[in-house]
């Protein structure tokens, strides 16, 4: 198969894409910290940087990356300066993008292509996914109509209805 | 491309699903519950992952096979062989042929995997592996993990076994042969004891009635007026059992010792099978094996299935169950031991053929170039004593009438076989004279 003879030596690649996965962890990382948030905002910061280390060699830790992720986004509303909702979006793409390039690792344990250009885009589109919806989340929510957790729901139900119909249509 | 058969497999889940649908539930729950709408701006882009995730579960119909260009090679050669897996439809795989031992992989280098970018199946992908170390190895089997492009699961099954690969020990030719005690009636290459039709002299005697016509010796009946003829010793097989030390421990030295006995026995049974002798093989040790002696191809086969097993049990680090039967030594059988001396057990087995009236020596594998050189004067005294001790249990082999020959390095059988025969000749001389 022509394809897997022009592969170049393994390594390179999974490393150059670890380092990328933990450029955009640091990135996410700091930015949250530097939004500011609650007292123990910095060891959340910490345990995501962490948490995405420990992924390069155990892909489960993939899950805590998220969920710390998660958290220290949802902390920038709890900063002194007041809650910044937009603010949520870059440090979302942030964490999803970090997901996403550590995903990646999981097949890279083998020879792969040398290359990384697609694993770079395939991952940066999910992020990117990961925005759009945040986006019409919070664009909803200042649209009028129901308001309450009825409005809640429904908002995030389109989105999430948005994201798979788009993502359909990609694999079509 | 064949069809190969389809294995069963399952759906698994890339650790991101679960992060998605912890971080995307849990943020939606305090949207909702705490009335925080804004935490819904974290909580769907996360569900939305993990349902764009959960989108491609249609059937893959995986399929796949392990094929080998030889699967007996000698040691050292390089194995090539490949791998065709078919699925259906668009898909990144992940190929990988796992649980292998005895070989290195070659190409690709350190691990036998492809991570292939989306692509349609078939494909097929080449490999090359370096036989190593002798023996009949497993080369594991054929592990395919399969998920549509951007989905979060992925089917993975192990679609196949990759074919055992018999890795024959290198030719080694042995120029001498040990005497076996008692040659049989069959014509072979040993020189019998007996006197009759052969090409070797044995002595000038005066005709008798039936002598051929053609064992006259015209030049002495000449000088002495009357008919003399001469008389040969017949060339005759004899019956060979080779007494293989297969004790060995995970020390990686004793390994080593052990495919080195192996491939010494290999030598001296190829050698005697040539020679027409029947050859049997008896093992110990971490498997046990027991051929009675035969001869011809199917003797051949037999002793090298044995001797390839004893490699694979070397190499799977697995105590094969023992051998159960009574090995039955015919009373003619000259006894070679194959053995480091280093097990207890072997010189009481070594002793009691001897004892049975069997002419019975031994080979003995020096392993001790196997040993680390570091320098250091305690393994330095180490190895010394290892050697006095090797050196007594061979003078309490050669005080019980068992004459022994050192092997050292894997060239040194031929040697060894030399001065085992002289010892063995020596000694069957001073017993013939002595009665």
């Amino acid at each position: 198969m022509s394809e897997v003879a022009r592969r170049k030596p393994p390594g390179s690649a999974r490393h150059r894409l670890a380092f990328l996965a933990i450029v955009a962890a640091t990135l996410t990382s700091a930015g949250a910290v530097a939004a500011g948030g609650p007292e123990f905002h910095g060891m959340v910061a910490l345990l995501h940087l962490g948490a995405a280390l420990g992924a390069i060699v155990v892909p489960p830790a993939i899950v805590a990356q998220i969920v710390t992720g998660t958290l220290l986004t949802a902390g920038t509303l709890y900063a002194p300066g007041g809650a910044r909702p937009l603010l949520l979006l870059p440090l979302l793409v942030g964490v999803v993008l970090t997901a996403e390039l550590l995903g990646r690792l999981l097949r890279m344990d083998r020879p792969l292509d040398g290359e990384i250009r697609r694993e770079v885009l395939e991952a940066g589109a999910m992020a990117l996914l990961a925005g759009v919806v945040g986006g019409i989340v919070l664009l909803a929510g200042s649209l009028p109509g129901p308001s309450g957790p009825a409005g809640t729901a429904l908002a995030a139900g389109a989105a999430i209805a948005v994201a798979v119909v788009l993502a359909r249509a990609r694999q079509q | 491309m064949s069809t190969p058969p389809r294995r069963a497999g399952q759906w698994k889940s890339d650790p991101r699903l679960v992060g998605y649908l912890v971080g995307g539930f849990g943020a939606l729950v305090v949207a909702i519950a705490g009335g925080l709408p804004v935490f819904a701006v974290l909580g769907a882009p996360l569900l939305a992952l993990a349902a764009v995730g959960l989108v491609g579960r249609d059937p893959v119909d995986l399929r796949g096979v392990v094929e080998l260009r030889q699967i007996r090679v000698l040691e050292g050669d390089v194995v090539e062989g490949h791998i065709e897996v078919s699925w259906v439809g668009i898909a990144e795989v992940d190929v990988r042929l796992a649980g292998f031992r005895g070989v290195t992989p070659i190409h690709p280098k350190s691990r036998i995997g492809w991570s292939l970018p989306p692509t349609s199946g078939p494909v097929t992908l080449p490999f090359r592996l370096h036989a190593g170390s002798w023996g009949e190895h497993e080369l594991g089997g054929l592990w395919v993990r399969v998920r549509r492009p951007g989905s979060l699961l992925f089917w993975e099954a192990r679609l196949a076994d990759a074919p055992r690969l018999r890795v024959l020990p290198g030719p080694l030719r042995l120029d001498r042969l040990l005497p076996p005690d008692e040659p049989r009636a069959v014509a072979g290459m040993h020189l019998s004891r007996l006197r009759g039709h052969g090409t070797d002299f044995a002595e000038l005697r005066p005709y008798q009635p039936g002598d051929r016509m053609r064992d006259l010796s015209w030049g002495t009946s000449a000088r002495l007026g009357e008919p003399w003829v001469i008389v040969h010793h017949p060339e005759r097989t004899g019956t060979v059992l080779l007494l293989l030390d297969a004790f060995h421990t995970d020390d990686p030295a004793e390994s080593q010792a052990l495919a080195r006995s192996a491939r010494a026995a290999w030598a001296v049974a190829s050698s005697h099978l040539r020679a027409q002798d029947r050859v049997g093989i008896l093992a110990h040790g971490v498997t046990a094996a027991w051929i009675p002696p035969g001869g011809g191809r199917r003797a051949r086969w037999m002793i090298l299935d044995e001797l390839l097993g004893v490699g694979g049990a070397v190499e799977d680090r697995v105590r094969r169950a023992p051998h159960r039967g009574r090995a039955q030594v015919p009373s003619d059988a000259l006894v070679i031991g194959v053995t480091t001396l280093a097990a207890d057990p072997m010189i009481p087995a070594l002793l009691k053929h001897r004892r049975s009236g069997h002419t019975t020596a031994a080979l003995v594998i020096d392993r001790t170039d196997f040993a680390p050189t570091t320098g250091d004067r305690i393994d330095d005294a180490a190895l010394r004593l290892f050697r006095a001790d090797r050196a007594a249990r061979r003078a309490r082999l050669e005080r019980a009438g068992v004459p022994t020959a050192l092997v050292s390095g894997d060239d040194g059988v031929r040697p060894a076989i030399s001065a085992l025969r002289r010892r063995i000749d020596r000694t069957r001389g001073v017993a013939g004279r002595a009665s």
